[in-house]
Parts: C-alpha cells; structure tokens; sequence
C-alpha cells in the first residue's frame, strides 16, 4: 500500500456513502409514525461527505494540472492489479457536483415514503460508486468503478422511476454494460502492453502499435455509449426523459458525465492526422444530435422531455469543448460541469415538485407560478441559468468552448449555438406556461415549496452565482 | 466616485428589497429616493475628482484575462449625471403613481438597471459586456407587469444576448482577448466579420426595438404606464445603444453596417412616427416615440458620432417628458388610454394643459441645443409635430370622451406638478433657453402644429381593424415556429421511432425471441430431443475426427 | 498396510454413513429428516477432515492418487456438498418427507467423486462414471411422485447407458493399443495419431461432455433440474462441477497429454455450444430453476474455454471462476429454499413478483448472487471472469473473449429477468417465513464474497501455490 495522502482520505470519500448505506439498512421505517430515519442518515451521510471533500479541496493545489494525493492499494497478485486513487480539481469537482446534486434530489424525495429506505439505500451505493470514478486513478480502478456504477442506477430506475415498461429497463442495463465490457477489453489490452497505466499516463499509448488503433476506439466507444450522442441516444434518452421521480433522473443524468470524464481523462497525446480528420465527422454527429433532440424538445409538451434536452444539447456541447484539446478548456471544464450539473438538478427539482403537485391536486400547473412565489423564483433562475445567461460557471465556459468550435468551424458552431437556443427556447417556453395565469389551476399559495427546502434552494442558488463569480471561494489556504 | 455610487446602489437595491411590502410601503419608498437623491448629489459634486475606479480580478489566464472593472471616463460620468437624475424621478414617479401596488419592487428593478448601466459603460472586456447586456435582459423580464409582454420582452432579449454572445465568441476566436481595447486588432485582421456585424446588428436592433424587432415593446401597451417609462427610459433599450457604442470598432470592420444601420435606422424611425400618428393607444404612442429617439440615437452612432455621453441623456430627458405629459393626461382622464375617447381636454384640466405646453417647451429648450445638422433638425421637427398633434387630439376639439371620464377629469396634484414645473424651469435655464433664436423657433412651430394641423384623421386610420392584429407575430409564428415544430416532429418519428425503435430494436428483438423459443422447443424432455442431441453430439464429434485426420 | 487403511479414512467415512444411517433407520424410534441430515454432516466433516490430512497419500495409487491438486477440488466441493446437506434438512422437515435415501445416494456420489477426481486410471474412470450416473439416476428417483419422474429416470438411464457405453468402448480401445490402463502408462506408449487413438480420446472425452451436462448432452441435465426436488437439483448443480474439471484436467495433462491440442479443439466446441446456447436459453425460460441450469452450463462452457489450453494460468483462471460460479449458485439455491408459498416451494418466475417487498435481505442477496454471476464490478464474479479473460487476451484469443462478452450480455438479459420480476413488478404472491438457517447461510456467503473482494487472492492462495505448479 502507498499513499501520499493523510489518512487515506480519498478512500474515506468513496466509503463514507457506502458506510451510510450500510447505517442506512439497519435504518427503522415506520411508515405510521412517518419517521424519516433512512433519510435522515442518508442526508448526514452526504453531508459528512462534502465536509471530507471540502477537506481534500483544501489539501490540493487547484493550479497544478496533474493527480495528486495518491493512494495505492494492493489487489490481485495474479493478474497484478491494484487500486489507485488520486485528485486534481476536475474530479473534486465533480464529486463535489454530484454530491449536491444528488443531496438536492435526496430532498425532493423526502415526503415520498414509499420504499424510501430502499431508494436511499441505492442512492448510497450509486454516490459511492460515482465518487470512486472520479477518484480512480489508473485504468482497472477506473474501470471497476465505470462499471459498478451501473448496479445502483439500474435498481433506482426499475424500482423508483415510474418507468411503466419494465422490458425496456434491461434493454438499458445491457446497453450501457456493453459498452462498460467495450471498456474492459481496451483496458485488459493496456494492461497487456502497458502495464497498469495511471489515467495521466494514459497518453502515451501509441497509435501504430500494440492494438493502438483498436485501444482508442474501443475506449472512445465505451465512452460515447454512455453520452446520448446520435445513434447511441436512443436507450438513454427512451428511459430518462420518462422518469417522474426527480432523484432518479438527476442519477440517471449523471450517468453522461461519466463518459465526459472518461474523454477528459483518456485523451491521446498526438492523434495521426489519417485519424484527426475524422474528428470533423464526431462534430457533425455531435451537432446533429443536439439540434434534432433540442428540436424534440422544443415541441415535446412534457416537461421532463425539455429538461432531458437541455441536459443532452450540454452534454454533447462539452464533449465537443473536450474534443478542440484546447488546454484552457480542459483547465476549467469542471467549473463548467459542476454549473451545468447544479443547474439541471435545480431545474429537475422544481420541475418534479410541480408536477407532484399536478398528480396530488389532479389540476394542471398553467400560472400555479403567479401564485407560488418561492418556486417561482427558485424556477426562473434556474430557467435563466440553463439558458445561458452568466449566473453560474457554464456561462464562462460556453463562452470558451464556443469560440474554440466557432474558430474552427463556424458553420457547426452556427448549429450549435442554435441547438442551444432552441433547447433553452424550450424550458423558457415551459417557465412561461407556469407564469400565464389560468383560473381553472387549483394549485396556489399553500402548495409553494416548504420554506425549509427553499432556503436549502438558495444556498444551492449561491452556491452557483459563486461558481460565476469565484469557484473555490470556500477554499481556505492553509 | 463612481465605484461609490455603484456600492450605494447595490446598498439602495437591497434596502428597498428587503424592506417588507407592507402598510407603509410608499414611506419606505420615499426612504429610499432619499438615499438616492443624497447619494447622487454626492457623486454630482464629486465630478471633478480623479477617482481611481475599482478593479477585480477575475479570471486570471493567459489568454482568457478578464477583470470585472468599475472605473469611468470623465466623460462617462458626465453621462451619469441626468442619468442618474432621470432614476430619482422615476423613483419618484412609482412613489406617488397610485395604480402601483409594488413599488418597492418596481424600484429596485430601476436601481439593479442602473447598477447594470455603470457595469456595461465601464466593462473593459466581454464578459462583463455580456454579463451586464444580461443584468438587463433578467431585469427588464421583471419589469413588465403582465406576463404577454414579460415573454416578448426575454425572448427578444435572449435572442439578442445568444447573438451578442456568438459574435463575442468568434471575435475572441480571432483575437484570443477578451479585451475590448484589443477590438481593432479584429478590425485589422478578424475573421467572419460580416457575420459578426450582422450578429450585432440583430442584438442591437433587438434591444433598441428598430423596425421588425419591435415587438417586444409594442406589447408593453398594456403595461403600467410607469413601468412603460421605467423600461423605455432606463432599461434594456438604452443598453442595446451603449452596446453597440463600445462594440463599434466590430461593426466597422464590416462593410455591412454602414450600408444596411443608416437604412434601418431611418426606416424605423419613420415607421416609429407613423406608429405614434396613427396607433390611438397613448401608451403605444409614447412607445413609438421612444422606440424612434432610440433609432436615431443609433442613426447618430452609425455616423460616426462618439458623443453618445452626451446626446444620449438629452435625447432620454425629451422622451421622459413628453411620456409624463401623456401620463397627467391619462391619469387626468381616469385612465383612458384611447385618444379617440378624448378630446376638448383643455375645457376640464386647463392647469394639466399649461403644464403641458410648458412641458413642451423644456422640450423645445433642449432640442435646441442638440440641432446640428439637417437630419436633426428634421428629427426634431417630425418629433415635436408628433407630440404636439397628440397633445391636439386630447385636448382640443370636441368632447369624445365617455360623461364619467369628464366627470372624473381633473388636474394633477402638487406632487406631480411641482416637480415637473420645476424641473421644465430647470431645463430651460440650463440650456440657456432665452437666448437661442431655435429654442423660440422650435416653440413656435410646436404651437402651430397644436393649433393648426387636425389630427381626427389619424384616429380614423387608428381604428382601423388592421392595425389591431399582431401581424408580426402571426408571420414569425408561421416562418419561424411552425416549421421548427414540423421538423421536429418528423425527425423524431422518422429516426426514433420507425428507424431506431421498430425497425432495428424491434427486429434484434423479435429474432432473438424467435431464436430462444426454437431453442426451447428443441430442449425438452422428449425422446426426440434426447436423439437428436446424441446425434448432433456424435456428428460434432464425427465432423471433428474426420477434419483433424484430415488437416 | 495399517497405513492404507489409515490413508482410506475418507473413503471409508463416506462408507461408514451407510452403515450407521441403515443401523440408525433399523434401531431408532424417532427419526426425523435432521437425524441423518446431522449424520451426513458428522461423516462429512471428517472425510474433509481425512481429506485434507492425506492430501498426498494414495493407499491405491494404480487406480486413484491423490495429490495436492485434486485435494484442493475434492475439499471445495465436500464443502458445499456439507453446506448443501444442511440446507438441504430444511427442505425434508418442511416436507416432512425421510430423508436416509437422499443423503445415501449423495453419499454414494461423493465416493464416485472421490475415486474420480483422484482416478489415476482409466479403469477408475470406467467404474467412476458409470457409478456415478446410475446414483444420479437413483437421485432422480428420490421424488415422490414417480410417475413425474418415470420418464425422465428412463430416459437418462438409456443416455447414459448410452455414453457410459462409448467410456468402456474408448477405454478398450486404448487398452487394446497400450495393454495398460494407467494414465502414466498410457500417455508414454500413446504417441501415434493413429485414428483408432483419436477416437478413442473423443469417446473418452465425450462421455465427460455427457457428465458435464455440456451442450448438446445437455437435455439430460436440464431436465432433472426442472423435474427432480430441491435438495438433488442444488447437489447436482453446485458439487460435481468442480470435481468434473478436476477429473477433465487429470485426464487431458495425465493421460491424454500428445492429444492435447486434438482435445482441446474438442472440448472447445463442446464448450462454444455450451456457452451460446446456455446463454441464450436462459432466457425467456419461466421455470427458475431450469433458467439456472441453462446458466450453470453457460458458466460451465465458460470455464473450459478459459482452462482449453491447459496451462498453469488458465487453470488457475478457470478454477478461480468456477469457484466463484458455484458459490453465487450456491447462494441462489438457498434463497431457492427460501421461496415457499403456501407449503410449496416456487419455481416460475411469476411466482416471485414483488418479492422483495416481503424478503427484502432475501433479495438483496439474489440480487448481488445474479450480478456477481454476471461478473459486474465490484462483486466477486468480476474476479472471475477478469482471470479468465485476461488470460485470453494475453493470448491474443480474440474469438473467444468475443464470444464470451457478446454471450454474457443474454445471461446478463437472463439475470435482469429474474431482477424485474423480483423487484418491478407488483406482487402477486404471499410467501411463507423462511427458516433461520437460510438467513444465516445467505449471511455467511454474501460476506464471504464481500469481503474476499477486499482480497481475493486469499480465496484462492494455497490453490495458486498447487495450480500455478502445472505447466
């Protein structure tokens, strides 16, 4: 075992929301004496955690591009494989995203007492495993973690989804788990040839040699299966944009990012040009995609379906940003990840909220916004972030990446700058409904978000004007 | 100073925020106009200083280098001066205007423009630009009282800051600063720039509501009358204008501006005049009248005029005059917003139509100033002929209003007409009225235009019913939305549905299902199961023996 | 000569239940299900024990010798087989149905496995699998309604017969070309590739592919599973395997070494079928237990194309897998026991809707028991199937690490069938409480696979040490 890091920290991060799911099974629910007890340890847990991580943000250097606070631990023997965490600011902010995002959709689900020990309980164990991703530092590590991943998202959609056809959810599963199994025999192959390479090292696999060609596009595969990047949308976007429940969407969304890390992270030092052309063809796809899902969104009614747009038209607008290499953009690409992923949550959030009260009130929620002050506000910030507008870090950073496309090809950048209207065209359109007042709405003032949460709603709305303003603010030099 | 003032509005938008909507809302109100008017005779009397200006720095990259700076010119406080003078009344106004319930909201929404204004003139890079442009976007949502106009109005404004925000884009892609000093490197040497002119051209006319791209403003009709002003005065029209003055170096490096802004301009500005002679709603004529000052002031910009700092708060003041002589009007007719259903006014509020005419002739005292040159003269000419054919059809001729609205008519009170008399005196005196031959020329003319030229024609053409449909937004529903909406919706059934899910998951799935239920069939317990796996086995075997004796 | 009967001590503790279960049925009153359950275990234990003891002693070494490596498959499977006893109690006291038979017959089994993990002859081997099939079908017959089984029991009789047949025809074969029958003999005077021989090796080799239930013999096999009770589907799914790939091993690097490659090929389509066809079947299969089967034979065809080149790191991959492979079974079979509604026990898939809505922990581990046959990280499958496919990819095998991805994907399809029923469909059934036992064997295996997760190199340590010496 070796370690760089105090207290093996990392590893604490990752096992932390294990331990609370563990504390989380042992967790009485009682449905009659509607105790929260499952929550209760499963919000303590991830706040425990984001203390931990705030800790390790404060032991990094933020400037410094490489992995840092290395911890190795021994495995297997035969074949050699060991377990290696390390950070840079990209994975701890992506921890730290998730973490509140998945701390805010924990929330929302608070009052739903049906199986709520079950679903904390695979919250748990998908925050664990989404964490060990991000912390993962060498390629069987990282794999593991791809791959575990998957477990816990699976039982959260099948189980709490609301996802009536249940034959389409294995469909999913094993879509997602070839490519993970894509993923596996690229890496089994470095492992041959390169040993067990840690992520930064992962440049120098060659091209020409030793299944270069076949190791690259094993892993871009692996990885584009996971974002829904035309034609590998379909699964994705046939299961999340029907999920009711906001905590499953939001882990399910979650699922995408971790095919971004997997680019950000696996990324060759030098592409032969015979291959590098090809790339335009990736933007094409990429800005195709955008457009036809954003337009899907545009005249899709459900508001669910919006949301899903937004996030897949940003999605694959930050993959692009990963594509033109361009080192500025790597650099701050996690600020940018970490708004976007805060301000898809919060929309997620106030969006599920409505339509719970919809399905409570058997009314529709045309103007329920001209009268709920709170969610109305909570709504149009989030609205107005995810159109573009500088209120968090994406702001920044689509401002970067777009210049970078713009630069190369300004009919895609065209495109693109389109796509990303006619998606935010979409949630506005939706904000708009819920603002034109209707007097057939039943829903009023006594059904605006409970004070409680809305306060936890503002911290989360500081938390991203912070992002715009000063991402690690809470970063306190030692 | 001016760093101070923008923290003592930060302080002013806070406090009338915070301050609860209660019983003594307007007290509050008073509070905070208080402050306001404290904090700018402060900073009035501080012109002269040399103040050091406030910079953070932001974003510290090489190539991304960006601070958010609150420093200005001499020339831009200058600016700031009526500006900040025009929010005081405006303060002012929403305090004693009584169909405004929210007040204090309505207030801070004026202060958060201001607070953008000093953000926007003194950005020294893009982000702040563009961050600011947005401060008025998010802001001017707020600001309309009805959710119609809301809509129009943050669509308008996204559009223009998507727009705004692309052309930035491809103009730091070029350059590789943010820096708006580094603009003329772009002049020299950018890419696209016909593309980025015409980007901009669209945000600005955007903003500044030039003619196809007004809609947003005419929707405002129905607004608060106070809220119409707050926007038109101090809102995101006024930042489209002090946009396209910083970024003018962009619109230089293309041929496109010059030829197509002049035009446009102009264009707008007729229609504008003609929309204010011949729309009956007051509201939409003091719109109009707006939406035309804003299109020349951008036809001034377009002739290579950098004296924004200076006609720009001369050319508002006209315009928020001639609105509050309309608003008296209205809120002398109980709030009857058809000038078809006015007339012989001067009968019931003869002191409402002194002040007007004085009013009027602040108007004339500062025009007089600003004619330089044949197109203002023109301009100027056209605008108070307008104004004062309005002032006609209200209060000259015959009675057409309803028996109540005269019943209830009556001038307006000493809070609004003192300072409104005031402020006309002020004016008048500043600009050295009494001696300049065009003030008395000007005044003239606008009182041979009220007595002299009829007006009932335009209210005949007003009603026609034409002009009531929402032609413009019928047509970009049809060009616009309609085939988006088409075109999604056959690219989803066409590739998600019959492709993807019918044809390629539905076949997988259907043989495979065929392929397990052979299978089972053939894994039974029944003794032809079990002899034909013998066989099979022994055939493998058999093939397998003779293929390696073989080989 | 006082020591062979000492070195003898398991295979006369295997005798030795035969005796005192027949005194203990003629002498005692009172016998419950539990009572030879408990003497199963006693005699067990101490054949582990003895095992374990003469790890390299032989008293008969013509005809079986033991050794570290076949020590090590013997000990695995004696302990399931005393896991499965146990459980298996709890099936005959909820049916309250005798039990001495059951456990004769396995008894009678284990000496069969013993003679043939340890054969060191074809002679052994002769005896051992015919033994060993006419005690399957006595397994067969151990449910109470004959006439269900008649058939089938029939039915196998023949089939085996049939390959048992094709076992002595090899055997004489080769006996006629070397006059010897003892594997070290034969693998040195065995050195033409003379047809006679090669047929000889396939006939040989195949009568294995019929005990290891591979397909196209694998009707057989499936059938009894769907058919037979509880107790003897658990015990012939989870205990032989291991012995059977010992025995394979034994037979091929002992025996058969010159054709190596020849039976390689062999077992490799055998295998090839197995696991396509296993995975296939699997799914869409309503009847629970069959499904399993189709997996364990999947499973199966996965561990001989890991092991087909018969090195010391494929083996080792292989056993690694298979060991893993039986104890997620293992586990399934136990929440099998634990599915009872209304006194019976459950076998459709409908059946189960819902059920963790009931069973929750119950659940939970079918639930990492699938996922770990599946071979998802983090469960210990993943271990499993990495060695084996690391193994291949080492080798540049291509086709088969193909092969075996694409065909994990229908067993995972499989597995996510029996996840929906249990977990996203509503229930539909009432199910009766399940006995402790079952609990803490589900604890124990479920915590045995977390935690040599942590490490599992310490599952299989000593065996790497006496595998990794094959060469």
């Amino acid at each position: 075992m070796f370690m760089n890091s105090p207290f093996a920290i990392l590893s604490l991060i990752v096992c932390i929301p294990f331990l609370g799911m563990l504390f989380t099974l042992t967790a009485k629910e009682d449905a009659a004496s509607n105790t929260h007890n499952s929550f209760n340890v499963a919000v303590f847990t991830i706040i425990a955690n984001l203390v931990m991580i705030w800790r390790v943000f404060m032991l990094i250097d933020e400037t410094q591009l490489k992995l840092q606070l290395f911890e190795k631990f021994d495995w297997l023997e035969v074949p050699d494989i060991n377990l290696v965490f390390a950070v840079d600011n990209l994975s701890l902010l992506m921890i730290l995203a998730v973490h509140l995002v998945l701390l805010m959709g924990i929330i929302s689900v608070r009052d739903d007492t049906t199986n709520q020990k079950a679903q904390m309980i695979f919250t748990l164990l998908f925050l664990s495993m989404s964490t060990g991703l991000f912390v993962a530092a060498d390629i069987f590590s990282f794999f593991i973690f791809f791959e575990a991943m998957l477990l816990p998202l699976f039982m959260l959609v099948g189980m709490f989804g609301g996802y009536k056809k249940t034959d389409r959810l294995g469909g999913f599963f094993l879509y997602n788990l070839l490519g993970a199994f894509i993923l596996f025999v690229a890496i089994l192959l470095i492992y041959k040839f390169y040993g067990s390479l840690t992520l930064d090292r992962t440049k120098e696999i060659l091209w020409r040699q030793n299944y270069g060609l076949f190791i690259w596009s094993a892993l871009a595969l692996s990885f584009v299966f996971r974002i829904p990047i035309w034609p590998f949308h379909y699964w994705i976007s046939s299961i999340t944009s029907k999920l009711r429940n906001p905590l499953v969407f939001i882990a399910a969304s979650i699922l995408p990012l971790s095919g971004i890390y997997g680019f950000a992270r696996f990324w060759p030092a030098f592409i032969p040009l015979d291959i590098s052309q090809y790339f335009i063809w990736l933007n094409i796809i990429g800005t195709i995609t955008m457009l036809f899902i954003s337009l899907i969104g545009f005249i899709n009614r459900d508001a669910q379906y919006k949301i899903f747009a937004f996030v897949t038209v940003y999605y694959i607008f930050y993959l692009l940003g990963i594509f033109s290499q361009d080192k500025l953009i790597l650099q701050n690409i996690g600020y940018a990840l970490f708004g976007f992923v805060i301000v898809f949550g919060a929309l997620e959030i106030v969006s599920a909220y409505i339509y719970r009260q919809e399905q409570l009130y058997e009314s529709n929620s045309d103007g329920f916004l001209c009268r709920a002050k709170r969610l109305s506000l909570l709504y149009s910030f989030a609205t107005f972030a995810a159109a573009g507008f500088p209120l968090s870090a994406m702001f920044t950073n689509n401002f970067l990446i777009l210049s970078r496309l713009l630069s190369t090809h300004i009919q895609i950048g065209v495109f693109l700058i389109l796509a990303c209207i006619i998606a935010s065209a979409a949630l506005i359109k939706e904000m708009f409904r819920l603002k034109t007042d209707n007097k057939e709405c039943a829903l009023g003032k006594s059904e605006d978000m409970p004070m409680w949460q809305f306060i936890f709603m503002l911290f989360i709305v500081f938390m991203l004007i912070m992002s715009f303003i000063r991402p690690l603010w809470f970063v306190v030099s030692e | 100073m001016v760093v101070q003032l923008f923290i003592c509005l930060i302080v002013l938008a806070a406090a009338s925020l915070l301050i609860t909507q209660g019983r003594r809302r307007r007290i509050w109100s008073v509070l905070v106009l208080a402050g306001l008017c404290v904090v700018s005779y402060l900073f009035i009397n501080s012109l002269n200083d040399a103040s050091t200006g406030f910079i953070y720095q932001w974003l510290p990259y090489e190539s991304l280098k960006a601070d958010i700076n609150i420093s200005s010119s001499l020339r831009m406080q200058q600016m700031f001066v009526p500006l900040i003078c025009l929010l005081a009344a405006l303060v002012y106004l929403n305090t004693i205007y009584a169909s405004e319930h929210h007040s204090l909201h309505f207030n801070t929404l004026m202060l958060l423009n201001f607070i953008a204004l000093i953000l926007l003139a003194s950005s020294h890079d893009f982000l702040q630009l563009m961050f600011a442009g947005s401060m008025f976007s998010i802001i001017g949502f707020y600001m309309p009282d009805l959710i119609q106009p809301k809509k129009k109005i943050f669509i308008f404004n996204f559009l223009a800051e998507m727009s705004v925000f692309m052309a930035l884009a491809i103009v730091y892609a070029t350059t590789d600063s943010v820096s708006l000093r580094e603009l003329s490197e772009y002049e020299k040497a950018g890419r696209h720039q016909d593309l980025v002119a015409c980007l901009l051209l669209f945000a600005i006319g955007c903003k500044c509501g030039l003619f196809l791209l007004n809609g947003q403003y005419f929707d405002l009709k129905d607004v608060l009358f106070n809220r119409i002003l707050g926007i038109m005065a101090l809102s995101v029209p006024l930042s489209g204008l002090v946009l396209a003055d910083r970024l003018y170096p962009l619109f230089q490096a293309s041929s496109i501006p010059g030829k197509v802004l002049p035009w446009w301009c102009l264009i707008s500005i007729i229609v504008a005049f003609v929309s204010a002679v011949i729309n009956n709603n007051l509201k939409s004529k003091v719109i109009s009248l707006f939406l035309a000052l804003y299109a020349y002031m951008l036809l001034k910009i377009s002739g290579n005029s950098n004296d924004i700092y200076f006609f720009a708060p001369n050319i508002l003041t006209v315009g928020f005059i001639v609105a509050v002589v309309f608003i008296i009007a209205f809120e002398a007719a109980s709030g009857e917003k058809d000038v078809g259903l006015l007339g012989g006014f001067w009968r019931y509020t003869r002191f409402n139509f002194v002040l007007s005419m004085i009013m009027v002739a602040s108007v004339a005292a500062i025009m007089s100033n600003g004619v330089a040159d044949a197109k203002s003269v023109a301009f100027g000419l056209g605008y108070l002929g307008i104004v004062m054919l309005v002032l006609r059809l209200i209060y000259f001729g015959s009675t057409r209003a309803d028996e109540k609205v005269v019943a209830f008519a009556k001038n307006v009170g000493p809070l609004y007409w003192l300072p409104m008399l005031l402020g006309a005196v002020f004016l008048m005196w500043q600009n050295d009225s009494w001696q300049q031959r065009e003030f008395y020329m000007l005044f003239a003319y606008a009182t041979a235009v009220f007595l002299f030229i009829p007006g009932m024609w335009a209210i005949k053409i007003g009603n026609l019913p034409i002009l009531h449909n929402d032609i413009l937004s019928n047509i970009y529903e049809l060009v616009l939305i309609n085939p988006l909406r088409f075109l999604g919706r056959i690219l989803w059934l066409v590739f998600d549905v019959v492709l993807i899910e019918h044809n390629i998951i539905g076949s997988i799935s259907e043989t495979f299902s065929a392929i397990i239920s052979f299978l089972h069939s053939f894994q039974e317990s029944k003794t032809r199961n079990y002899i034909l796996s013998i066989l099979c086995g022994m055939g493998i075997i058999a093939f397998y023996l003779g293929y390696y004796v073989y080989e | 000569m006082l020591e062979n009967w000492f070195i003898l001590l398991p295979e006369i503790f295997i005798g030795s239940f035969f005796v005192l279960g027949f005194l203990i049925g003629r002498c005692r009153s009172s016998q419950t299900p539990k009572t030879f359950a408990t003497l199963a275990q006693f005699c067990l234990t101490l054949v582990i024990l003895c095992t374990i003891i003469f790890y390299n002693k032989s008293a008969l070494p013509h005809f079986w010798q033991n050794t570290s490596f076949t020590t090590i498959f013997k000990t695995f499977a004696y302990l399931l087989a005393l896991a499965w006893f146990y459980l298996s109690s709890k099936w005959f006291l909820n049916k309250n149905r005798p039990s001495f038979k059951f456990y004769a017959v396995c008894f009678a089994l284990l000496l069969g496995f013993d003679i043939l993990a340890s054969a060191n002859s074809l002679g052994s081997l002769s005896v051992a699998i015919p033994f060993i099939c006419f005690c399957y079908y006595h397994l067969i017959l151990r449910h109470w309604d004959i006439e269900r089984v008649e058939y089938l029991s029939k039915a196998y009789a023949v089939v085996a017969g049939f390959f048992c047949l094709l076992l002595w025809v090899g055997t004489y074969l080769i006996y006629q070309d070397t006059g010897s029958l003892e594997y070290s003999n034969i693998s040195t005077f065995y050195l033409n590739n003379s047809a006679g021989n090669m047929l000889a090796v396939m006939l040989i080799i195949a009568s294995f592919m019929f005990l290891l239930g591979l397909v196209p013999f694998h009707i057989g096999f499936v059938a009894i599973i769907s058919n037979a009770i509880l107790p003897v589907c658990g015990f012939i799914t989870l205990v032989p395997p291991l012995i059977y790939i010992c025995a394979l091993i034994n037979l091929i690097k002992g025996c058969f070494l010159p054709f190596m490659d020849f039976a390689a090929g062999m077992i490799m389509i055998f295998a090839t079928l197995s696991l396509v066809l296993g995975a296939l079947s699997a799914n869409n299969e309503p009847n629970l237990r069959k499904r399993f089967a189709f997996l364990s034979i999947y499973c199966l065809g996965f561990a001989l194309i890991g092991m087909v080149d018969f090195s010391g790191l494929a083996v080792i991959a292989s056993f690694a897998y298979t060991v893993i492979v039986v104890l997620s079974l293992a586990g399934i079979y136990t929440v099998f026991l634990g599915l009872k509604s209304k006194g019976e026990y459950v076998s459709d898939i409908t059946d189960i809707n819902g059920f963790y809505r009931l069973r929750p922990y119950m659940s939970a581990t079918l639930l990492i028991f699938m996922f770990s046959l599946i071979g998802l990280a983090p469960t210990l499958g993943f271990f499993g199937y990495l060695s084996i496919i690391n193994n291949l990819v080492a080798d540049n095998a291509w086709l088969r690490v193909s092969l075996l991805l694409i065909t994990l994907i229908f067993v995972a399809s499989s597995c996510l069938q029996v996840i929906r029923a249990l977990y996203f469909e509503p229930q539909t059934n009432k199910f009766d409480r399940a006995d402790k036992a079952i609990y803490i064997c589900l604890f124990i295996n479920v915590t045995f696979i977390l935690i040599s997760l942590i490490n599992p190199t310490l599952l299989i340590r000593d065996a790497l040490v006496v595998l990794g010496g094959l060469s």
